[in-house]
């Protein structure tokens, strides 16, 4: 059970990544793949803050900083150099490997031994608990922000603005201000997520971040196949469903594992989840048409 | 008119004005098309100017230099006293509105129609984090639509991609005067629907116009329209305004006239 608990809480702490890939989707109609790359920026921010010994309520804030910039970088490779977001966004990751490595010196430091977010509160006994605890209160911070965020004036021509840019502009709307400050929030989201996972699983690699993006898309993919067969509008369903779409998938992940599948074929399952969830909203379609 | 009462007309109500405005395309190429040659034209406030021209004349690069769209190689744009050809098109849009050929262009498929209204009056403002979307918005969006008679007022969260191309283009019209407006741009608003939405689309247009007293420019490749609506009308052939009209020399024009034009 407590291996089921686990997959619930890693996909709790991935649930800031899913709500910052669902903005990008939104805002670009496209995947940002400098998630990857912040991620473990969090991470490995997390982790130098944790063995300096830094106060949580500066190294937090510096977290999604450091993401946030790295956002507002692919933004302006993007906007400045009119470079496909896509490539902007490899680029950035690429270039962030190197930034991770040396900022955290070696490829992997064990955080065990700090006192982490979650050692922080202790309601309960189980450490699990109260990780549960502090996550759903993040989770429910952030979701309440997004949800006002994304029906206030601003937040209506973000989200227009992966729908219709010629439309946007004739609004008197600067959509290139929209694409950075959305990269910006989404890869400042991203790398929380990196820092909540490193204090969860007690360290930080510079590997960690790969197809991390892949798993938040899936996750928005069988959340958004949810919202279009119950019809939800109302945007704080929405976005839980995203994060419940995380959980749905480190759940296969982890079912999958207890069916006994080789860890080495983990990556595989998490693609073959992917393209199953891609393509159900063309299933239902096609289903209906004809 | 005396001379001094002219020129203080001409001042006073000048809006628009293009001086010398030259776009080419494809410049050092083989295929050099000089879109806009040396235009110069003036707009007087109110003025409802039609645009002819066969394909390829100038005519929507004319609008969309204006609207910022393009940027000019040379010349100049005033709009009232200031030079605006240098502005970037989001900043220009606190005067102008646009309609565009494509009905899918003028608004934001995924959101609802409400919330595309809303973006829509607050065209000439900062987007800010404020929620603006509320119960007495929704009323005043229900009202004005009510006016186009299409049922459209029961529709307002419905997404507008499930909206026809028709009454998407009757939407975007409305939308542009949601928030205060100067100049209607019109780049063929019906060349994509059919001839009774074309029709009434065009009435809807012509109201608007007359209503708020706007000055507008209408490209269009309809004859009857160009004869019908617009106190003014110009032709453009190779990026130049080879006529322009205006007045009871227009309202006296025939079809067979527009006909010998393109000849």
């Amino acid at each position: 059970m407590s291996f089921y608990l686990a997959a619930v809480l890693q996909a709790l702490c991935l649930g800031p990544l899913v709500l910052g890939v669902y903005l990008t989707m939104k805002v670009f109609r496209f995947p940002d793949i400098t998630a990857d790359g912040s991620y473990t920026l969090g991470a490995v921010v997390t982790a130098i803050g944790l063995v300096n010994g830094w106060s949580l309520w500066w190294c937090i804030p510096l977290v999604v900083l450091s993401g946030a910039i790295a956002g507002i970088c692919s933004a302006w490779i993007h906007n400045r150099i009119k470079v496909n977001l896509l490539l902007a966004g490899i680029l950035v990751m690429t270039a962030l490997y190197s930034v991770n490595l040396s900022i955290l010196g070696r490829s992997n430091v064990p955080l065990l031994q700090y006192g982490t977010l979650f050692n922080w509160l202790t309601v309960f006994r189980t450490s699990d608990s109260n990780t549960l605890i502090i996550v759903t209160c993040i989770l429910c911070l952030l979701i309440s922000f997004m949800t006002y965020l994304l029906r206030t004036d601003f937040g209506l021509a973000m989200r227009a603005t992966g729908d219709n840019e010629q439309m946007l502009r004739a609004l008197g709307v600067n959509t290139a201000r929209m694409k950075w400050i959305g990269l910006a929030i989404a890869n400042g989201l991203v790398a929380l997520s990196g820092s909540l996972i490193a204090q969860f699983q007690g360290f930080a690699d510079v590997n960690m971040g790969i197809g991390v993006m892949i798993t938040g898309l899936g996750s928005v993919m069988i959340a958004e196949s949810v919202v279009l067969l119950f019809g939800i509008k109302r945007i704080a369903f929405v976005l839980l469903a995203v994060i419940s779409g995380m959980v749905l998938f480190q759940l296969i992940l982890a079912f999958s594992l207890s069916l006994g599948i080789n860890p080495v074929m983990l990556k595989l399952v998490t693609a073959l989840i992917v393209l199953l969830a891609v393509s159900i909203p063309q299933l239902r379609v096609y289903g209906k048409r004809f | 008119m005396g001379i001094w009462e002219a020129f203080f007309y001409f001042l006073l109500f000048t809006v628009l004005e293009f001086k010398q405005v030259i776009k080419t395309f494809n410049r050092g190429a083989m295929d050099l098309v000089k879109a806009l040659d040396q235009v110069d034209l003036t707009l007087k406030a109110g003025d409802f100017v039609v645009v002819l021209g066969a394909n390829g004349s100038g005519k929507s690069t004319l609008l969309n230099c204006l609207s910022g769209r393009l940027s000019l190689d040379a010349g100049e744009i005033w709009f009232d006293d200031r030079a605006i050809h240098q502005l970037a098109e989001y900043e220009r849009s606190k005067w102008f509105g646009r309609v565009f050929q494509d009905p899918l262009q003028g608004t934001s498929p995924q959101l609802s129609v409400v919330e595309n209204f809303r973006l829509a009056a607050v065209r000439t403002q900062a987007k800010t984090m404020r929620i603006g979307l509320d119960a007495s918005f929704r009323e005043r969006v229900a009202k004005y639509i009510a006016k186009l008679n299409m049922g459209l007022e029961n529709k307002l969260d419905t997404p507008i991609s499930l909206l026809s191309g028709g009454q998407r283009q009757a939407l975007s019209l409305l939308m542009m005067t949601m928030d205060e407006v100067r100049v209607l741009l019109l780049d063929e608003p019906t060349a994509a629907l059919d001839p009774r939405t074309s029709k009434k689309i065009m009435e809807i247009t012509s109201n608007i116009i007359r209503d708020n007293q706007l000055t507008a420019m209408l490209v269009t490749h309809n004859m009857k329209d160009a004869l019908k609506y617009g106190n003014r009308l110009i032709l453009m052939s190779e990026g130049k305004i080879v006529r322009d009209i205006s007045g009871q020399e227009k309202e006296n024009l025939l079809p067979e006239d527009l006909l010998t034009w393109f000849e």
